[in-house]
């Protein structure tokens, strides 16, 4: 039987994440780019980064006794759903005395290195991962049905609050096996991880290689 | 009561510095790590007046015999010839309190001296003649820089011999699982204290039916658990031993500092947030500093559960010690972060 306990840095190159989905979803793609050495961490919650980042920081393999730093590379992902969000998690970064990169979706010359990227990236139109993934699959058949029902319930007196996730529900219902997160349907390689609108964010990860 | 507290070449610890103290501090961190050895260094600084408590120390850590083999055990490396220091920085002010120790050396044979400091083996080494017998040890407090004192703790015809003890006022205490219980001098102050309500309710979360406590004939405390008759506390268990014990010795130490090594040991997780709920009260209304080690996780929820439904957020501080090779460090958590880390899962031993 798996030991199961606290969460331990067991890896020199750390992801920041904001969930579960985040999770499943670097999971699968990292290791397509030929990253195989990383470890994920769920903050739970983009508004968590602000305290979890610098308890991250406290944690046992994160820095050797001598205050050098074990882990090598932090890349900082979140999604675009607040104004100014860079300039936030660049300023989470700075708090805890390491170096934040001055652009978007690059690493710092700190130790660690620290990189910072905002889903779905400068060239792609939403505020999050969902829409990354979407466009991704946008000229697949079942997003014809997708498009079909989104624009059907954005004519509801009661519409979705947030139309990106509706869209992905409804894509991942329209697979062979349905599976009910963006992070599970990466797993299932629902996503087109070949698709150029990941092309920007597989160059922010080669960092990790 | 100390904001800081710094040791330098005591057993495992190089070096190390501990600043932030809180009034209860709990310290973790791997086997060997010197989390012992912190809360050994600052009894010795509280009690430094008492020659004895490097002995008693090694009592505590089940070394309870007297050999001048011991004495090399507790400097780093067992490198007598650096000095071991102890240095705390008073709460709340710049005042420091400082004790160095230092190998007491037998005085040298006069023939021997007019010859020779060494004698050259055939091999090529050298040898010192001179043997350490046992411990000299220097306090002084900036508070009063006229009185620093030096005592000195040796052995001498098979039997340990102090010299320079000074009487003061006893500043703290170790609880260690080796460490003897002293039930009848702690009873009584809680009893002339009118505190033994106080000690009922917390062995109530244990046991339901106790009802009173009263001091034996041979000097334990005997129990009321509505039995026809009254019943040892040491038959009730461990953790029932265990909590008598915390609640007896911080009643005894106000304004002290009380050590408690493994704190979670013989209590039962359910019990664990009882405990420190207690400790952060008594920490708080009777002014004592809690040092307390564990290297359980339930220990530490129980800790941070206590802290999170507690006033005394700020007043408690979590620690661990990391050691490799002869660099340690001490990592801080505030109970904000550690509350974080808890939250997430996230290893904080």
């Amino acid at each position: 039987m798996e030991r199961t306990g606290p969460t331990k840095i067991t890896s020199k190159k750390l992801i920041a994440v904001e969930g579960l989905d985040e999770k499943n979803f670097f999971g699968k793609l990292l290791p397509m780019i030929g990253i195989s050495d990383f470890q994920i961490i769920d903050v739970g919650g983009k508004d968590k980064f602000k305290d979890k980042f610098p308890a991250l920081l406290l944690s046992p393999g994160f820095y050797a006794p001598d205050r050098t730093s074990m882990v090598t590379h932090v890349a900082i992902i979140r999604d675009n759903d607040e104004d100014e969000a860079f300039k936030s998690v660049k300023s989470i970064v700075l708090k805890t005395g390491l170096k934040p990169p001055e652009e978007h979706s690059r690493f710092a010359n700190g130790t660690p290195q620290v990189g910072i990227y905002i889903m779905p990236g400068p060239k792609i139109k939403g505020k999050m991962l969902e829409d990354l993934c979407l466009q991704s699959v946008q000229t697949q058949p079942a997003m014809r049905c997708v498009d079909s029902f989104a624009d059907c319930i954005s004519k509801l007196p009661e519409q979705p609050k947030n139309m990106s996730k509706a869209k992905v529900q409804s894509f991942l219902a329209a697979q062979p096996e349905i599976v009910n997160s963006l992070g599970l349907g990466a797993q299932n390689s629902y996503w087109d991880f070949g698709s150029t609108v990941f092309d920007e964010l597989k160059e922010f990860l080669n960092h990790l290689k | 009561m100390y904001d800081n507290i710094k040791i330098s070449n005591l057993r495992g610890i190089k070096e190390l510095e501990v600043k932030n103290l809180a009034q209860v501090n709990l310290i973790v961190g791997n086997n060997a790590c010197g989390k012992t050895t912190f809360l050994e260094g600052i009894f010795f600084l509280i009690g430094a007046m008492n020659p004895m408590l490097p002995v008693n120390s090694n009592i505590f850590r089940n070394l309870p015999f007297a050999s001048n083999v011991l004495w090399d055990t507790y400097f780093h490396n067992m490198n007598t010839n650096t000095p071991i220091r102890i240095e705390g920085q008073v709460r709340s002010s710049i005042e420091k309190d400082r004790l160095t120790i230092r190998p007491r050396k037998e005085k040298p044979h006069r023939d021997l001296i007019a010859h020779s400091d060494t004698l050259v083996t055939p091999a090529g080494d050298s040898e010192t003649l001179i043997k350490i017998e046992g411990l000299n040890l220097e306090y002084s407090s900036s508070r009063h820089p006229e009185k620093a004192t030096a005592t000195s703790v040796y052995i001498e015809n098979d039997k340990i011999a102090t010299e320079g003890e000074k009487a003061r006022e006893v500043r703290g205490v170790f609880l260690g699982p080796a460490t003897p219980k002293d039930w009848k001098e702690r009873f009584a102050t809680v009893q002339r204290n009118k505190k033994l309500d106080e000690v009922i309710s917390l062995l109530k979360q244990l046991e339901p039916k106790t009802s009173d406590l009263r001091l034996n004939e041979v000097g334990f405390v005997d129990i009321d658990v509505d039995l026809p008759h009254l019943i040892p506390a040491n038959l009730m268990g461990g953790g029932f031993e265990k909590l008598l014990e915390v609640a007896l010795t911080m009643f005894n130490f106000q304004h002290g500092i009380v050590l408690i090594d493994e704190i979670e040991n013989g209590l039962h997780h359910s019990v664990q947030q009882k405990l420190w709920d207690a400790v952060f009260n008594w920490a708080n209304t009777l002014d004592v500093q809690v040092f307390a080690t564990t290297h359980s996780t339930e220990c530490i929820k129980a800790f941070n559960e206590s802290l999170k439904a507690s006033l005394f957020k700020s007043q408690a501080k979590f620690f661990r010690i990391e050691r490799k090779d002869d660099i340690s460090r001490s990592v801080e958590y505030t109970s904000e972060l550690l509350n974080e880390s808890i939250e997430s899962d996230w290893e904080v031993r």
